[in-house]
C-alpha cells in the first residue's frame, strides 16, 4: 500500500512536469487553434490506467489538474482542464474495458474526448453553440496527437517493470 | 497500433474531415454578428462595407476589421492572442473565438432576407 502511495506521488509529479512543459511551449503557438494540445501529461495517465487501474489514474489526474491550475494557469483554465480531463479518462477507461483497442486506440479516444469536453465548457461560457465550429479541427488534431501519445505510452508500458 | 486502433483513427478523421468541408464550404455570408459573454449580441455588421469596430466590454478590448467581405480580429488585449492568428472569415457558419475575452464573431445569412437596414 505505502509503495503504491509513493508511486502515485512520483507519477503525479511527473504528470505535473509534463503539463509544465506544455504550458511553457504550447502547440497553440505553432498551430493557432484554441484548445489544441499535445497532451504530454496523458502519457502518465495512460500508463497509470494500465498499470495501477482507473482509481489511481483518476486520483493522479485530478491532483495534476488542480495543482497545475494553482501553480501555473488560471481558474478558467482549471474549468477546461477538469471537464476535458474527466471526460477523456472516462472514455479511455471504457475503451480499455472493451479490450478491442490497444493503448493507441485508448489514447486516441482520450485525446478526442478531451477536446469535446473543452468545447462543451467553451460553449457554456460563451453562451453560444458557435464554438462547435472549432470541433472538426480539434477532432483531427486530437486524434493525431492522441495516437502519438498512445504509441509513446505503449512503449513506456513495454519497458516498465511489473508493479 | 492494432487494426481496431487504425479504424478508430480513420473513422474520426473521416467524420471530422466531412464536417470541415461543411464548415469551410459554406456560401459567402452577408453579415458578421458579434457575440459577447452569456450570448449577448453586441452588434451585427454587413460584410460588404469595410469598417473597423472597437469592442470594450468590462476591460476586454477587441478590434474587429471588416474588409473585402471578410471579418478578422485585428487587436485584442487577451493573454494568448490566438484570435488574432485565426484566418479572416467570410462564409456562412464560420466563426472566430476569443475565449479569454469571451468574444465571438459569427458569419451569418447569405440570403438577402437576412439583411436589414441597420448599417
Amino acid at each position: 500500500m505505502s509503495k503504491r502511495v509513493a508511486l502515485g506521488g512520483v507519477l503525479t509529479a511527473t504528470a505535473i512536469i509534463f503539463s509544465y512543459i506544455e504550458f511553457l511551449f504550447p502547440l497553440e503557438l505553432i498551430i493557432p487553434i484554441p484548445g489544441l494540445k499535445l497532451g504530454l501529461a496523458n502519457i502518465v495517465v495512460v500508463v497509470i490506467l494500465y498499470k495501477l487501474g482507473v482509481k489511481y489514474a483518476l486520483a493522479v489526474n485530478l491532483l495534476r489538474i488542480f495543482l497545475v491550475a494553482w501553480l501555473f494557469t488560471s481558474p478558467l483554465a482549471l474549468l477546461f482542464a477538469l471537464c476535458g480531463g474527466l471526460l477523456s479518462l472516462l472514455a479511455m477507461w471504457l475503451l480499455k474495458s472493451v479490450r478491442v483497442f490497444s493503448v493507441a486506440g485508448v489514447s486516441i479516444a482520450g485525446g478526442v474526448t478531451h477536446n469535446i469536453g473543452q468545447i462543451l465548457v467553451a460553449s457554456l461560457l460563451m453562451g453560444s453553440a458557435a464554438v462547435f465550429n472549432l470541433l472538426p479541427y480539434l477532432l483531427i488534431t486530437g486524434a493525431i496527437t492522441g495516437a502519438l501519445i498512445g504509441v509513446l505510452a505503449g512503449n513506456v508500458l513495454k519497458r516498465l517493470p511489473e508493479i | 497500433m492494432k487494426k481496431a486502433d487504425l479504424l478508430l483513427l480513420a473513422g474520426i478523421l473521416l467524420i471530422s474531415g466531412l464536417a470541415l468541408v461543411f464548415v469551410l464550404g459554406g456560401s459567402p455570408g452577408a453579415q458578421v454578428k458579434i457575440v459577447g459573454a452569456q450570448g449577448k449580441i453586441l452588434g451585427v455588421y454587413a460584410l460588404n462595407e469595410d469598417r473597423t469596430i472597437e469592442i470594450d466590454e468590462g476591460g476586454c478590448m477587441n478590434i474587429i476589421v471588416i474588409s473585402g467581405g471578410q471579418a478578422q480580429m485585428s487587436h485584442a488585449n487577451c493573454p494568448n492572442q490566438l484570435c488574432l492568428r485565426q484566418k479572416p472569415i467570410g462564409k456562412t457558419g464560420q466563426s472566430i473565438v476569443c475565449l479569454p475575452n469571451k468574444l465571438l464573431l459569427m458569419i451569418e445569412g447569405g440570403d438577402p432576407s437576412g439583411l436589414d437596414g441597420i448599417t
